[in-house]
């Protein structure tokens, strides 16, 4: 275990009245009095605002006056005011860990506003917690590494291109990971870009041009990446190129694999008919020039939005309507029937292709279209009725999936991945573009089906923040983490398993014998180790048993 | 702020309280300072009262401060004037403004709001009456050749997010959402409208809603042709609720002229395929809504993508 034992010694207690947001519903006066008498180690006092500059001077004054080991701040959120409190308090000689924020306004004087008497036994309750976590609280140091000034971008398709060369521009060094012998990912079978309708492989090979002609970009195609160890600062990258592996050091990482295309093997015939293509097929056979195809029947959402993979992918439906429009403006006289289930996604030239003649009709999935040898039979909703659509050419609009190999790099890089494989974030609306490994960003359909804007404003975005992250020169964590005791840890790897972030990772101790060792800034803090492992060799630092028993019993206490 | 006498609507909640000619933008506005509303504080007006500059203990209200104009001299601007929502008084069939209990969905976000005029309880605007019943209109001016001919992208998902927040603030609380097409596309969308409906018990229909009558009790009534069953139908509801149309912010396109930025016909800034940043004119970015309708994360990524291309600028790398 890391640290040394609790210094139990004087906390002081900082009641505050948040202007009148808790003096008012809580009886400050009460509860001071309440709590001066748990002891004579504990001082209380009360000020309008902690949390403003003269508050804070007056915390410090304190700390220093009384000689204090541990403050408690009774206001309001650690999310909001934490830091600013704690760093208070450091100043004047209080670790941070043991600085403890009890949070009076949102969790009892906004849902109790009219019962004073029990508003007030329960903030004493609440504020008894704090000091029994306070106390206990081992004083631990933020966890700093230097920062590795260049970055490895894996994947070479628009996302990956587009922020290698925005970190680049940046003056930032960067090694581009790419699997396939070229760069350009999906957009080389595209055909045209919606919406501007530019030719989508010259763009893609465009920007594989300026990158691979860019000095600061280190370029590795038919290259993987096999390992990634370290944290956010310094990572080391193993990276294999024909069978020869290279540990590359970087700063951070942006992931940028993309995605496969679903290939509906067996569905409507795809397979067995060879009239039947899928949607990124078909943006081949548009590159190569419609042939004799005049008859041409479009089925959407084949693979999604279904239960197994319960999601619209958005790109197909664009596809789809950018393909009609583009089919008849070579081939007027071509008939083309689209089948879909309702656009999930809309798409702008949606009315330009209706106007051209494509006809729309809508599908109802419990009674999908039948793709027979003379004619596509479906039951049309609008219509209420069965029609049989003749055809030279059936092409499928398949979904974007997440890549199976995508999921073992994540692991490596401490992402989670979702139930179907997308990188996942932790929180979708309020922390977008961030990631739980504070060195890794995600752009591109490796996150989630994404068009070429929105991969490209999402590689900007990783860029910045990756330019951010290198930009510090050091970098600085608070060191809410577990710890192994490598006494009693037995190297089972329970934990290695167990952990997403990848974080435990077993190493020869000094005797020779297997450990388990927690990397402190790849791990999060989240304490599913200490559940899976047989020895009770791990430990929270920041709620250790011993804390959380005392926690319990402060609750407890009538 | 307390003393002040004279109450006005409340624009931060879309009309629906009131505030003072003091006042604070909303509380967790920033920067948090308080404003005197210059059109109706009474001392502008007649000369007399200052009772706030009387009760403040700081001195801080000073009633000779003068707006001023400002040149700042700058490498790069980024425009991120977002959107605003569509009046749908023009809407006719829907009857905003002749039935009172059919509101918008900016209204309905305040109404549901913990800190808006009714403490988070969704009171009807006739008689303040708890609505149980709420019918969401979607597409209210949206998909629609003769307003907005575009998607506005967001309020379906908004309005799902409205009819689970209405369930959680009042268990009896049942919504029916009329929709064209749902739009769930983001992420983790059409997981979240499953979660709508087996969880919270909402009822999506799809059809476009014909008319809003005016029924007893001041209930709006809602006819609509459901396309599934190609029936006409109608629902007798407590509260409508309209997606309203999402436009660019209202003098968008005044500004696009200033700064010489080529918007498209409904005045989104446009930005070109190969860098999504940049507008026509050089150091000038757009990011969010102004560019087109997006979400939250949506205009999150971008403006960090428009704050890496404005910087690299500025550092003088480009
Ligand atoms: C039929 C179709 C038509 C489309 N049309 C349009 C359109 O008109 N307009 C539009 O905006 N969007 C369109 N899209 C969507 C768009 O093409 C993609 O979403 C976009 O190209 C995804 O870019 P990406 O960089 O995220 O991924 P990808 O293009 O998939 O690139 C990822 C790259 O990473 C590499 N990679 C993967 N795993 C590894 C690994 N482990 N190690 C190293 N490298 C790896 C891959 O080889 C690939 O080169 C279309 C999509 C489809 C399917
Ligand atoms: C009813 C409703 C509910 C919604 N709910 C959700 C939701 O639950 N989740 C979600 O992800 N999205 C939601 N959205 C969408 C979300 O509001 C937008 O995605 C987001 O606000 C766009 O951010 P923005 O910064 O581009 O624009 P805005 O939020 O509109 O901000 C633009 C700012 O620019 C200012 N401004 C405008 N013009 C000028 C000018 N000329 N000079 C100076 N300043 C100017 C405006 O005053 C404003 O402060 C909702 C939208 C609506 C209408
Ligand atoms: S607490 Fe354990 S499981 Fe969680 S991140 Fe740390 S090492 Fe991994
Ligand atoms: S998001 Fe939904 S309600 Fe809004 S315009 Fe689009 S389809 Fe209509």
């Amino acid at each position: 275990m890391s640290g040394s034992e609790p210094t139990t010694g004087k906390v002081g207690i900082f009641l505050c009245e948040c202007g009148g947001e808790i003096a008012g519903p809580i009886d400050l006066d009460r509860l001071s009095r309440d709590l001066s008498a748990l002891g004579p180690d504990v001082s209380v006092q009360t000020t309008p605002y902690w949390c403003s500059v003269l508050g804070r001077r007056r915390l410090r004054a304190a700390i220093e006056k009384e000689g204090l080991d541990a403050v408690v701040v009774a206001g309001c959120s650690e999310r909001t005011h934490g830091t600013t409190m704690a760093e208070a308090a450091a100043q004047a000689g209080v670790n941070r860990n043991r600085t403890v924020l009890v949070n009076l306004l949102e969790h009892c004087a906004m849902v109790h506003p009219r019962k004073k008497t029990a508003a007030t036994s329960k903030a004493a309750r609440m504020v008894r917690i704090g000091v029994a976590k306070a106390m206990e609280a081992i004083p631990l140091e933020p966890v700093t590494t230097e920062v590795h000034g260049s970055a490895v971008v894996i994947g070479g398709g628009v996302a990956g291109l587009s922020a290698a060369r925005a970190l680049a521009a940046r003056g930032i060094p960067v090694v581009l990971v790419e699997r396939e012998p070229e760069l350009g990912g999906i957009l080389r079978d595209v055909n045209l870009l919606f919406p501007s309708y530019g030719d989508a492989a010259r763009f893609a090979a465009e920007m594989s041009d300026r990158t691979v002609a860019d000095e600061r970009i280190d370029v590795r195609t038919s290259s993987t990446v096999v390992d990634v160890a370290g944290h956010a600062g310094e990572y080391v990258v193993t990276v294999e190129t024909g069978g020869v592996t290279e540990d590359v050091r970087a700063g951070s990482i942006v992931l940028a694999t993309g995605a496969d295309v679903f290939v509906p093997l067996g569905l409507f015939g795809y397979g067995s008919n060879e009239k039947v293509v899928t949607q990124i097929e078909f943006e081949s056979v548009l590159r190569e020039g419609l042939d004799d195809a005049r008859r041409i029947v479009m089925i959407q959402c084949v693979g999604s939005r279904i239960a197994e993979r319960p999601y619209c992918s958005r790109v197909c439906c664009t596809a789809t309507v950018k393909n009609t429009i583009t089919v008849l403006e070579s081939v007027p006289d071509a008939e083309i029937t689209v089948l879909t289930r309702g656009f999930a996604e809309y798409v702008g030239d949606l009315d330009r292709a209706r106007e051209s003649g494509v006809a729309f009709l809508r599908y109802d999935p419990e009674r999908p279209p039948r793709v027979e040898d003379d004619a596509v039979r479906v039951f049309d909703v609008i219509s209420s009725e069965e029609v049989a659509i003749p055809y030279d050419l059936v092409v499928l609009a398949t979904p974007l999936v997440a890549r199976a190999d995508t999921a073992e790099l994540a692991r490596k890089l401490g992402l989670p991945v979702d139930d179907q494989g997308f990188v996942a974030e932790p929180h979708t609306k309020l922390r977008p573009s961030t990631y739980a490994p504070h060195g890794v960003f995600v752009a591109g359909s490796a996150h989630w089906p994404a068009t070429v804007t929105e991969c490209q404003s999402q590689a900007f975005s990783a860029a910045s923040r990756v330019a951010e992250l290198l930009g510090r020169g050091t970098i600085e964590r608070e060191p809410m983490i577990a710890a192994v005791d490598e006494l009693t840890c037995r190297g089972c790897g329970e934990c290695v398993e167990a952990c997403a972030h990848d974080a435990p990772r077993l190493v020869e101790g000094e005797d020779g014998i297997k450990i388990s060792r927690i990397d402190a800034l790849r791990c999060v803090g989240c304490g599913v180790c200490i559940r899976v492992c047989p020895s009770s060799a791990i430990t929270l630092q920041q709620f250790t048993p011993r804390q959380l028993l005392d926690i319990i019993g402060a609750a407890a206490e009538a | 702020m307390a003393k002040c006498p004279t109450k006005v609507a409340d624009s931060f909640n879309v009309g629906l309280g009131e505030r003072k000619a003091i006042y604070l933008y909303f509380d967790q506005g920033i920067p948090s300072v308080m404003t005197i509303d210059e059109d109706n504080c009474r001392y502008f007006a007649t000369g007399k009262c200052k009772v706030c500059e009387k009760m403040c203990k700081k001195g801080a209200v000073d009633f000779e401060q003068k707006d001023h104009r400002v040149s700042l001299d700058v490498g790069a601007i980024i425009l991120a004037t977002g959107l605003s929502v569509m009046d749908p008084t023009p809407l006719t069939q829907y009857g905003y403004g002749r039935i009172p209990n059919v509101i918008t969905g900016l209204e309905y976000e305040r109404l549901i709001n913990a800190t808006g005029p009714t403490g988070g309880h969704l009171l009807r605007p006739s008689d303040g009456e708890l609505a149980h019943r709420v019918g969401f209109v979607q597409c209210a001016g949206s998909r629609d050749l003769n307003h907005c001919d575009y998607c506005s992208s967001v309020c379906c998902m908004y309005s799902i997010k409205d009819a689970m927040l209405g369930r959680e603030h009042d268990p009896e609380s049942v919504s029916h959402i009329f929709h064209t097409d749902l739009r769930n596309v983001g992420k983790w969308f059409q997981r979240y409208q499953i979660r709508g409906e087996e969880e919270y018990g909402i009822k999506f229909v799809r059809g476009r809603i014909a008319e809003i009558q005016h029924g007893p009790a001041d209930n709006p009534v809602l006819w609509y042709e459901d396309t599934r069953t190609r029936e006409v139908a109608s629902l007798e509801v407590d509260l409508v609720v309209l997606a309203t149309a999402a436009l660019p912010s209202l003098d968008a396109k005044e500004l696009a002229g200033t700064l010489g930025v080529k918007v498209d016909r409904y005045g989104f800034v446009l930005t070109d395929d190969a860098t999504p940043s940049s507008t026509n004119v050089k150091g000038i970015y757009a990011c969010g809504f102004c560019k087109g309708p997006c979400d939250i994360p949506e205009s999150v990524a971008q403006a960090s993508a428009a704050a890496s291309s404005a910087s690299t600028r500025v550092l003088g790398n480009k």
